[in-house]
This record gives structure tokens, C-alpha cells and sequence, in this order.
């Protein structure tokens, strides 16, 4: 099931899928590792609104609320 | 200086240990942090190693080459130039799967892949690798990739001769690498392997505190006044030694000088003009700045501020501003000059400006001794030397940061909906692992690279202003000295803003180095153009008081020096950094009028009191 990595829960992981973000955007998540088929999980979330944090490539990178819900993700890893 | 038979570029993602191995390699100290871009321009070093030089360039660190940011850009340009004769990347050992993108994207430019520039792969912080259970198959490494890779700590003396000796064993030579193609993803899954599983586990759990909804600020609350505490408690013994040893050298000096037949009037320039105001910078600077630098940048290299800015990151977003803008803020606690150099970090144009005009909101370095003067004498007199009285003054230093804060945030808000319309741009926040800082090179770096530094710049500026402030007092013209003319005609203004015409003109002369605006200030209310001694503070209160002070005074003079024209070195990087006059004016004006405009509401206000 595809869903937007705003609704991963702390602790989980998933499957990026897509990137719906803008072009200036998706190329920097690119190079942080935010692809297709690469596994991040949810490693940190802040007050509400705030930015939450993810583990890709072995590294934290925070991101604002409004990114986190352009990233699309897939939760059944198998 | 100028012969070396190499040149060679390091390249890596940001916060990989480049700047430490920079420094170690050359022996400079560049300034290095544990945040993501502390290098912002490209720093150039030259070590020798069997009588063969290499000249060494540190570039800003990218995740990619691609021209989105101006670091990636400087790295990219450089990189293309052939300039360099080799190229050493150097990637995170507990990251080495975003190393080897960087590297694969370096192989395929044009002018390394063409010319056959020889390139070395510098896994550093393998021992940070190491205490989190992280293996890595160097011969697999190297049989893939087929060129020279080294393990790498850059706290280890061998580890950076092994690499000096592989830098400068490039010499002259031509690789090739057409035949050279691997996955970054495969090579570093079948390279890496993690003995620990929860490694993290650590990390985790106190990055769940510091960013948490209410340990968060508190604990960033308590941090700052913890800082403050020490930089007051410890400051305050020091502080008195040195200005009782100046004042001792005073009197030996003048009778030197007499001695020497040198005319009455140049020694009392010299000596009473000059001398007292450096007295008095170093001696009231110096403790202080000696205790702050080194806490600060233990903090820094810690790691803790890049959490700071994940926490802040609501207010700021609110402000439609960058998250990074509290990382500048906090560079701008040191220095505000720095702070706006730092700006470079945003990537966001008009997120950039905001934080360049709102820099100079929160006070700097300099400003630190007029605030914790004004707090120890107006308020606290009594109970100033006891453990209590610290803390309190410790306190209300810490109020008056945060009230620069605030002001940081609402300037923000009010230039992001008015002079810098636009929405908050996207960005990404790395945070970096903790890391144990080394308190020995933290002392020594801080004290010479900063202290010291800004030290000097003080001195530089005290020393010529003492002499302006000597001139104006004794030089007389109508019946009353230069100094009670200027005071006079800016009195009206300053009463307004419940201070007086001697207050403001101290601010207006300590435009170079706002660190001079007491000194100023006090051999101004001494008519006879020397500074008082400051070993007493009831002397100094009453001092003040004969010259018509009470707290709302006090208060109003530290509302105007949290908030007034940045000093001139911040004017002028501000200058450089944005290109334009009219934004230069503008952070000239923003913080000026915020100044003027609290200080007059404040005196209304508390006239009713």
C-alpha cells in the first residue's frame, strides 16, 4: 500500500516510491537518498507542525511537514 | 611560499571530518563544526612531506555536484577547472554509501575522467565506525575501485601520514577510468556490515529529549543560563586582577613618561586617554570571552546546535523563514560578522536576506560585558558577589538573548510580509551524530582563533577611540569642551528614549566596536577625560547616579544595546555578503529603529510607574 511518509509512525519503515515534490526539492532529496526503492524509517518527530526526522543512507535528515507529505512510501517490505 | 609541485582538492559530503583532516594535514586551524556547512568558501593550506610540497584546497562539502546550491557550486567549478592534480574524497565511514554517490559523480566529470586525474578515497571517522559496530571491506574497496583508499581518523598521526605519502605519490600521474563502473548502493551494501543492530539506540533516545515537545526548550533554557552562569561566576575574579594590574602599570607608566620629560599634555593623552580604554576593554573582554568561546564551541562540536534548529524550526517556519536561520543566529552570539558569513548556509535567496538583516538582533560577543555591566550595577549592587547574585544576573542575561530571539523571529515575520514577500521555501536539516568534542583543541582553538582574534580587533579600535574620546573631553571651544557640545545636542533624543545625550553618543563613537561603549560612556560623565576605576562598583553606582541614572535608565541602555546599528566590520560584511547598498541600509535601520522605538515606548510606559 502506497501512502505519503507523513503517515509513518516513529520507528517504522518503509519503500520510497515516488517523490511528488518540486524539481529543486526532489533533486536534493535525491542526493540525501530520498529514491525509489530506498529504505528510510522514522527516527525522530517533533512538536506538532514541527519537522520530523528520517534515517536514510545510514544518516538523520530533518524535514518539514509540508515535504514529508510529498514523499510517497510503501510499508509491506517483502 | 609559493612553490609546491602538487595541487590537491578534498571533496566530501558535508560534515565528514574535512575541515579536521584539512587542519591536520596542514597544520592550519580552520574553523570546523559538527554541522552540516561550516565551510562556506574554499580555504587553502600546503604541507611538505619528503621535501615535496603539496598545496591543499579545501572545498565546501555537497552531496551532489549539481549547481542547486552556491557550496555545490564553488566544489563543482573547481573541481572543472583542472586546477587540481588530484583529488582525495573523503566520505564518512558511517555513511560511505553517500560518499560513494559523490565519488561517482566526481569520476564522471569531464575534466577528471578525460585528463585522468588520479583520485584518492579518504574513508574517514573510522573510528567512530568502529564504536558503532560498522566493518568495512577496505580490499574489496580497493579491488573494485582501483585506485588508492585509505582508512582514515583524522585524530590519528599515522593515518594523516599515510595519506600525505598516497596524495603526494599522485604526482604527475594519469588514471583511467573508462573501465571503472560500480552501484554505489551495491558496492556499499557488499563493503559495509553492521556488527550492532541498535547501534543508535543511544542517539536516538537523547535526540527524543532534546527535540521533545517540552524537554526541548527546557533544556535549551538551561543550557544558555548554564553558560552564561559559568562565563559571569568565573569571569568576575579575573576580571578584577587584570584591571588591578593595568591600574598599577598606569601610575609606573605616567611617572616613566614624566621621567622621560615627554610633554604633560601627550601623557595624559597617552595614558589617561589610550591606556585606560584598552585597560578596560582587555580586562573587562577578556574573562569573559575566555570562558564563553570555549563552552559555546564545545556545544557546537557536540552536535547539539543542529538540534536546536530542528526544535526552532516551527517559530521559524511561522516567520515563513529557514530553520538554518538558527544556526546563524547562534554563530551570531559569538560574532555577528560571522553569523552573516554564515548565512551562506540558507539556500533560499530571500530567506538568506532575512537572516542577514536579522542577524545583528541578537547580541554578539562584544555586547556581552555592556550587558553584564549594566546588569551588575543598576540591578543586583548589594548582592552582586555572592553565588545568588550570579545566577540571577546569569538569568537576566539570559532574558535579554531571548528577547533578541523574539526580536530575531519577529523581525522575520514582519520582512517576510512586507519588504521579502514569499512563502517558506523546502530545506533539508541534516543531524549529524553526536561527537565527543576534544577539549584540549577546543580550549586552544577557541582561545587563539577567536578570543584572541576578537580581542585584537577591540584593542585596535579602543585604542584610537580612547584617544577621540581624550581629545573631545580636554579639546574646548565657547567656554565648554567639544565632548559637552556633542552631548548636548543629542541629550533631547536620548532623554526621549530615557537615556541622555552622553549615553547615545557612546553608543554613536563605539560604531567600530560596540565593546568600547561603557568606557566611552564613563570618561564621558567624567568630565576630566579619564576613565574611572571599575574594581568598585558602589563608586561606579554613584558615579551614575550623580549623573541622574535609576534602573529605567539601565533598562533602556540594555534595550538600546541588544538593539542598534550593527558595528562596522558587520556593516561592511553585510555589504559583501548581499552586494547592495539598499540591504545594507536596511540592517542598518531595522535593528535601529526597533532600538529607538522600544526604548521611547519603555520611558512612557515607566513614567507612570
Amino acid at each position: 500500500m502506497v501512502l505519503p511518509l507523513s503517515q509513518i509512525d516513529l520507528g517504522e519503515k518503509a519503500k520510497v516510491v515516488w517523490i511528488a515534490s518540486e524539481a529543486h526539492m526532489a533533486k536534493r532529496l535525491a542526493d540525501l537518498g530520498f529514491v525509489p526503492d530506498e529504505e528510510i524509517s522514522c527516527v525522530l518527530k517533533g512538536r506538532k507542525g514541527g519537522m520530523r526526522a528520517y534515517l536514510v543512507r545510514n544518516a538523520v535528515i530533518g524535514l518539514r511537514e509540508e515535504n514529508i507529505g510529498e514523499i510517497f512510501v510503501q510499508t509491506d517490505l517483502c | 611560499m609559493d612553490h609546491y609541485q602538487l595541487v590537491a582538492a578534498l571533496a566530501g559530503n558535508p560534515n565528514v571530518g574535512k575541515s579536521t583532516l584539512f587542519n591536520g594535514l596542514t597544520g592550519l586551524r580552520q574553523k570546523t563544526g559538527n554541522w552540516a556547512g561550516v565551510t562556506v568558501a574554499t580555504a587553502c593550506g600546503t604541507f611538505t612531506h619528503h621535501d615535496k610540497t603539496c598545496l591543499l584546497v579545501d572545498l565546501p562539502g555537497t552531496y551532489s555536484l549539481d549547481t542547486h546550491s552556491k557550496e555545490e557550486e564553488v566544489a563543482r567549478q573547481y573541481l572543472s577547472s583542472g586546477e587540481a592534480d588530484a583529488v582525495v574524497v573523503v566520505s564518512d565511514a558511517t555513511c560511505l554509501e553517500r560518499g560513494l554517490h559523490l565519488l561517482k559523480q566526481i569520476l564522471s566529470l569531464e575534466s577528471i575522467r578525460d585528463r585522468g586525474i588520479p583520485v584518492v578515497l579518504c574513508v574517514n571517522l573510522c573510528d567512530e565506525a568502529r564504536r558503532k559496530g560498522i566493518e568495512i571491506d577496505f580490499e574489496l574497496l580497493r579491488d573494485v575501485l582501483q585506485f588508492p583508499v585509505i582508512p582514515c581518523c583524522a585524530r590519528c598521526r599515522e593515518d594523516l601520514l599515510r595519506l600525505k605519502e598516497t596524495i603526494l605519490e599522485c604526482e604527475g600521474g594519469r588514471e583511467n577510468y573508462d573501465c571503472l563502473d560500480f552501484s554505489p548502493k551495491e558496492l556499499a551494501g557488499e563493503t559495509v556490515r553492521y556488527t550492532k543492530t541498535n547501534y543508535r539506540r543511544r542517539e536516538e533516545i537523547i535526540d527524543r529529549v532534546v527535540t521533545g515537545r517540552f524537554s526541548g526548550g527546557v533544556i535549551m533554557f538551561l543550557l544558555l543560563l548554564g553558560v552564561f552562569w559559568l562565563t559571569m561566576t568565573g569571569a568576575n575574579y579575573p576580571s578584577a586582577v587584570l584591571w588591578n594590574m593595568f591600574f598599577a602599570l598606569e601610575e609606573r607608566l605616567a611617572a616613566g613618561l614624566t621621567a622621560l620629560q615627554v610633554p604633560q599634555a601627550l601623557i595624559q593623552a597617552l595614558v589617561y586617554g589610550v591606556y585606560r580604554v584598552l585597560a578596560w576593554v582587555v580586562s573587562v573582554m577578556l574573562p569573559p570571552m575566555a570562558i564563553f568561546f570555549p563552552l559555546f564551541t564545545l556545544l557546537e562540536d557536540l552536535g547539539y546546535l543542529p538540534r536546536v534548529a530542528f526544535h526552532m524550526d516551527r517559530s521559524f517556519k511561522r516567520c515563513c523563514a529557514c530553520g538554518k536561520q538558527c544556526l546563524t543566529m547562534a554563530m551570531g552570539l559569538g560574532c555577528n560578522a560571522a553569523g552573516v558569513i554564515g548565512c551562506r548556509i540558507i539556500d533560499s535567496p530571500r530567506e538568506r536576506l532575512i537572516a542577514i538583516l536579522t542577524n545583528s538582533l541578537v547580541p554578539c560577543n562584544g555586547r556581552f560585558p555592556t550587558l553584564i555591566t549594566l546588569i551588575t550595577l543598576m540591578f543586583l549592587t548589594g548582592t552582586s558577589r555572592g553565588v545568588s547574585g550570579t545566577f540571577l544576573s546569569a538569568l537576566l542575561l539570559t532574558a535579554a538573548i531571548l528577547a533578541g530571539v523574539a526580536a530575531t523571529l519577529g523581525c522575520s515575520w514582519v520582512l517576510s510580509h512586507t519588504l521579502l514577500k514569499g512563502v517558506p521555501s523546502a530545506f533539508t536539516l541534516e543531524l549529524p551524530p553526536y561527537r565527543r568534542p576534544e577539549v584540549g583543541k577546543v580550549l586552544v582553538r577557541s582561545v587563539f582563533d577567536r578570543t584572541l582574534f576578537v580581542l585584537g580587533r577591540a584593542a585596535a579600535v579602543a585604542a584610537p577611540a580612547g584617544l577621540v574620546i581624550w581629545l573631545l573631553a580636554n579639546v574646548t571651544v565657547g567656554g565648554g569642551s567639544l565632548l559637552f557640545h556633542l552631548t548636548g545636542f543629542l541629550d533631547p533624543l536620548g532623554r526621549l528614549m530615557g537615556l541622555d545625550g552622553v549615553i547615545l553618543m557612546a553608543f554613536i563613537l563605539g560604531f567600530p566596536a560596540n565593546e568600547i561603549v561603557v568606557p566611552i560612556m564613563l570618561m564621558a560623565y567624567l568630565q576630566t577625560g579619564c576613565l574611572v576605576e571599575m574594581t568598585d562598583p558602589a563608586a561606579l553606582v554613584e558615579l551614575l547616579t550623580a549623573n541622574g541614572w535609576t534602573w529605567r535608565t539601565a533598562l533602556s541602555m540594555m534595550i538600546f544595546c541588544l538593539f542598534h546599528w550593527p558595528c562596522s566590520t558587520t556593516c561592511l560584511t553585510i555589504r559583501k555578503e548581499t552586494g547592495s547598498l539598499k540591504w545594507t541600509a536596511v540592517s542598518f535601520l531595522l535593528p535601529t529603529l526597533l532600538g529607538l522605538g522600544l526604548c521611547i515606548a519603555v520611558h512612557l510606559l515607566t513614567m507612570f510607574v
